[in-house]
């Protein structure tokens, strides 16, 4: 008997036609993608493409049941579509194993599906694939879990909001003189020793960091002690890996320091000062000491003064041989001693600074953004989002319904109430003012080698003709191209213009003309072997509307603005140096919160 | 322990179901660790006022570490979760035995297995007599993968692979459907006694009703749940059953660390038989009520009416007769929870209840996780269980959830 017979009776031969015929894209094989994989594979998708450029960790089999212990740091993508042949050997599934922001998935390449499935855990990623989506106009759907939250949604180009048309909660930020001086709570401590302590002692050598700090005038001798501190730190760097290199760290970092820092009065009037630590007596206890590290049974609590001191020495004294042995060193959450490290550092500070101390355990999982993740989330979730699939398939998008039982189709999450536990969420139509689903897309092939800036406009305002050449700008990402004042690009090539042949969105805006708005467009670049500009597929009409009100730019979604580590960045408002925690880390979250209440 | 109403159930095992707070095998339920994560109910004592909780680290290390430490590579392997439930809640799973009864061919249990597995319940029993059905593999993975004869046998071999720190045990000697005899019976009662929650998944209504009279008497825990087509439903009898709730609130306290309030809250469960017999008219006001009792819960209500009058058999919809008698006792239960009898269209019915005999795979993946989380929460002892019956219907959208008779005995705050 045909597995697919129930299937196919719940589906109707039609709907279930297009199951088997359809081409799916999905991006990510992690938590979610293990979950989704089997449920496309089990329903019967034909032709099923997964992309993801991660390798199977011991941590993830708790939830990512298509891998075993055997398969640890083997590619997720490619034991991902093993472990789902086995569900149904009748079904084409392509492995990548590579990130979905390479070259060679292109605009086209997307165009090729029918379906594309977010199961990402990161917002970068997430966005890039909602641009490409919007701009190829393929319907996605979108999903994310963290502990017992998830949802699902259908983001139909077009028709209903993208992920970009709400924006994302912007990263939790520190202000460099917390971090650096004055720390009131476990995470400032924790940044200091991740952020700051640990690239300074064993990553590379680098100054524009102080650089900015001069211009900083309102603490201008909190800044200067705070250059003379990092120049300090790198000299005692130059002796890493030499005995006592551990012990002086320590002797600088908690006494010195701090010393120096309490002569600084006015910092103190409205804190409690810092004590600096009895260096001395703590090496001698802490050199009495076996490694504390070896009972795993105490990650789960505070350590004593002692024994963080002893797992600082002795972390340090690692990291030191291994930067004087192998060159710089990033922070790795899974890397014992880095973690080691930062976890001693952190305490240590917080003891001198009144702070609470906090356990191995949570301090991992606040250094690396650890999201915790269940399975039975991801069951739900990848559930639902076959479920949306097939409401796409049907083209039930946006449909009402006047019927008792029935609801019209929405987007759903999880949710832990009395009389619920699941929600539904309703699709909205797209918001105005979105920067990526309210602008027009086109693809025009190009040979980037030959063909100039001016090639590329001209073919542009002959095709779009409420696109005056006298009148528009170009940017790619935030780069200015070409502006009526400033004509400079025009007679050089694309490549010259290091404009990049696969993901560039060139962004032509039309300034305001006669009180008139005009949609912005992106023009996607195809790298082409011809000679010449030819604009592939419709050429899209663009919508104008009488001004105001004004549209503003936006950043363009895909770009770099975030990755999962915490940064140092200089906010361009005041000039401060902020450091940076981003939200979008972790597993299979990014973020989950685009749902309404 | 908290002070909690007379038990329904007075067995030794009914005593053990009831206390999720004590671990077998812990030997320690003294220290106060740092986490709000590592800390977890097994070291709370009760406070007699309520008072808010800081949960932030101590300055000093408590002396002894918890006998409930997960270390190793279960620590790995359980990182992720454990810092969503504890490692108090993760050794308490790991001391839980579960018994998986019925439609072992299907993707609800196979799903529910899973997930139980993944999570690092100590002990699971997958009791089903039946050979593999022709379209398991519709929405079983396990079926799909492995094939073999009987479906029992093929999910635990599926579920040992998934996770080797588990004991699947497969008992194909016992069928849940006959309860007929008192030998088949004393079969069923002797496998109830040896777990602490029951998993009936797709078995007939009436056969989960009997199950449930039977594994009351043990003080054992049922969980009954059921893929219609598109549809799901939950039911759950947790007997007497405690909680610790944690509720984080917004604000902070001056280390950044949210403040949570603790409660251990005990719940009185009724019995399936009781559950389906109470009116909600007699908890909600009018208004509620009128909100409450949609036309979708009053069909399913319905529909569970109809099998329990047909030895567990789907109505067709397409019939008259069936559809005159789901109509009948669609009315039947309005007036049993005080309402009016809704105008529900009969081709609305009819595609709503389309292929409840058959399953589909996402739909399974949906109920059979839902499942698993509910059989984790309830073995942990942590956050408010469902209560106490759960409805999914892919048309409506949602899955909502309805108390029929469960009520809050006790609350009690607890301190750190």
């Amino acid at each position: 008997m045909d597995r697919h017979a129930p299937s196919r009776a719940l589906l109707g031969t039609q709907l279930f036609a297009q199951v088997e015929n359809t081409r799916v894209l999905m991006v990510g094989a992690g938590g979610i993608g293990c979950e989704l994989l089997k449920n496309l594979a089990m329903l019967g998708f034909g032709h099923i493409e997964l992309v993801d450029l991660d390798t199977i960790d011991v941590t993830n089999l708790n939830r990512q049941f298509l891998f075993q212990r055997q398969h640890v740091s083997q590619s997720k993508a490619h034991v991902a579509r093993e472990s789902a042949l086995r569900f149904n050997r009748n079904i084409t599934i392509i492995s990548h194993h590579g990130n979905i922001k390479d070259p060679q998935f292109d605009l086209a390449w997307f165009k090729s599906f029918n379906l594309v499935f977010n199961a990402l855990d990161n917002l970068d990623a997430r966005r890039h694939v909602n641009l490409m989506c919007v701009a190829g106009k393929v319907p996605l759907i979108d999903a994310g879990t963290a502990g017992y939250s998830g949802q699902s949604t259908i983001i139909q180009p077009g028709v209903t909001e993208c992920y970009d048309c709400h924006p994302k909660p912007t990263p939790k930020t520190f202000p460099v003189c917390t971090i650096r001086s004055t720390p009131s709570a476990p995470i400032h401590c924790i940044v200091w020793a991740k952020n700051f302590m640990f690239p300074q002692l064993f990553g590379e050598d680098e100054d524009e960091g102080d650089a900015n700090l001069v211009n900083d005038t309102t603490n201008a001798k909190q800044v200067q002690e705070l250059v003379r501190e990092a120049q300090a730190l790198r000299e005692l760097k130059r002796s890493a890996g030499l005995p006592g290199f551990a012990e002086r760290v320590f002797v600088k970092i908690y006494r010195h320091d701090i010393e120096r820092l309490l002569s600084m009065e006015g910092l103190w009037q409205m804190r409690q000062k810092p004590v600096p630590l009895d260096v001395e007596a703590l090496v001698a206890a802490a050199n009495e000491l076996r490694d504390p590290l070896a009972d795993e049974t105490a990650h789960c609590r505070v350590r004593t003064i002692e024994e963080t001191t002893k797992v600082f020495l002795q972390s340090t004294a690692a990291l030191a041989k291994r930067y004087a042995a192998s060159g710089p060193q990033s922070f790795d959450k899974d890397d014992d001693a880095a973690m080691a490290f930062v976890s001693a550092a952190a305490n240590l500070r917080c003891h001198v600074y009144h702070i609470a101390l906090k356990s191995f355990f949570e301090i991992k999982s606040m250094a690396g953004n650890i999201v915790p993740i269940v399975a039975t989330t991801n069951g739900v979730v990848a559930g639902l989002m076959v479920l949306h699939a097939l409401q796409v398939l049907e083209g039930r998008v946006l449909e009402t319904t006047t019927d008792l039982l029935t609801a019209p189709p929405a987007a759903q999450h999880l949710v832990s109430r009395p009389n619920q536990v699941l929600a539904r969420d309703k699709l909205f139509p797209p918001v105005s003012s979105c920067a990526v689903c309210a602008r027009a897309y086109v693809q025009v092939a190009v040979d980037t080698a030959s063909t100039t800036l001016g090639d590329l406009l001209e073919a542009i305002v002959d095709a779009f003709s409420v696109l005056p050449v006298d009148n528009v700008t170009v940017l790619e990402g935030a780069r200015m191209l070409y502006d009526p004042d400033f004509d400079d690009n025009l007679g050089r090539t694309l490549a010259d213009l290091n404009v990049p042949s696969h993901h560039a969105f060139l962004l032509v805006d039309a300034y305001d003309q006669d009180d008139q708005l005009v949609q912005p467009l992106s023009v996607y670049i195809q790298k082409s072997g011809k000679k010449g500009v030819e604009i592939l597929g419709n050429v899209p009409q663009l919508w104008t509307k009488p001004a105001p009100p004004k549209v503003q730019d936006a950043p363009i979604a895909g770009g770099d603005e975030l990755d999962d580590e915490v940064v140092m960045a200089v906010d361009d408002d005041d000039e401060d140096i902020i450091m940076t925690e981003s939200s979008a880390a972790g597993n299979e979250t990014g973020h989950v919160g685009r749902t309404r209440r | 322990m908290a002070p909690v109403s007379p038990a329904r159930a007075a067995s030794p095992a009914a005593k053990r179901a009831l206390s999720p707070a004590t671990p077998r095998g812990s030997a320690s339920t003294t220290s106060t660790t740092a986490s709000p994560t590592c800390a977890d109910s097994t070291s709370e004592r009760a406070s007699p006022t309520p008072k808010r909780v800081r949960v932030a680290a101590p300055t000093a290390a408590p002396a002894a570490a918890t006998a409930a430490e997960v270390t190793g590579e279960a620590a790995q392997i359980y990182d992720r979760q454990i810092r969503l439930w504890g490692h108090a809640a993760q050794a308490r799973m790991r001391s839980a035995r579960v018994a998986v009864l019925g439609g072992s061919s299907r993707g609800l249990a196979a799903e529910a297995v899973k997930a139980m597995a993944l999570a690092g319940v100590g002990k699971l029993v997958i009791v089903d007599p039946a050979n593999v059905t022709p379209t398991a593999s519709a929405a079983n993975f396990f079926v799909a993968k492995e094939g073999g004869e009987r479906a029992a046998e093929v999910v635990a071999a599926g579920a040992r692979v998934l996770n080797p720190l588990v004991n699947v045990e497969a008992r194909t000697d016992v069928d849940v459907t006959r309860v007929a005899t008192e030998a088949e019976r004393e079969q069923v009662r002797a496998v109830l006694a040896s777990v602490d929650v029951a998993v009936l998944c797709d078995v007939p209504v009436p056969v989960a009703i009997t199950i449930n009279t039977m594994a009351r008497q043990l003080g054992v825990k049922t969980l009954f749940a059921a893929v219609w087509g598109f549809n799901a439903v939950l039911m759950a009898d947790l007997l007497e059953h405690t909680f610790l709730h944690e509720s984080s609130e917004s604000s902070a306290d001056k280390d950044g660390d949210p403040i949570v309030t603790r409660h251990r809250i005990t719940l009185a469960f009724p019995p399936l038989t009781e559950a389906l017999a109470y009116s909600l008219a007699t908890k909600l006001p009018p208004r509620q009520l009128k909100k409450s009792v949609t036309p979708t819960l009053l069909s399913f209500l319905a529909v569970i009416a109809y099998m329990r009058e047909h030895d567990g058999r789907h109505p067709d919809l397409a019939k008259e007769t069936d559809r005159d008698a789901v109509r009948a006792a669609t009315a039947a239960q309005a007036k049993q929870h005080g309402v009016a009898v809704p105008e529900v269209d009969a081709t609305a019915l009819e595609r709503l209840f389309r292929g409840s005999t058959l399953e589909l795979a996402p739909v399974c993946a949906v109920a059979g996780n839902l499942l698993a989380q509910e059989v984790l929460k309830t073995v942990q002892g942590k956050q408010r269980p469902l209560s106490n019956l759960m409805i999914y219907t892919t048309a409506g959208g949602a899955g909502n959830v309805w108390n029929l008779g469960v009520v809050d005995t006790a609350s009690v705050t607890v301190g750190e």
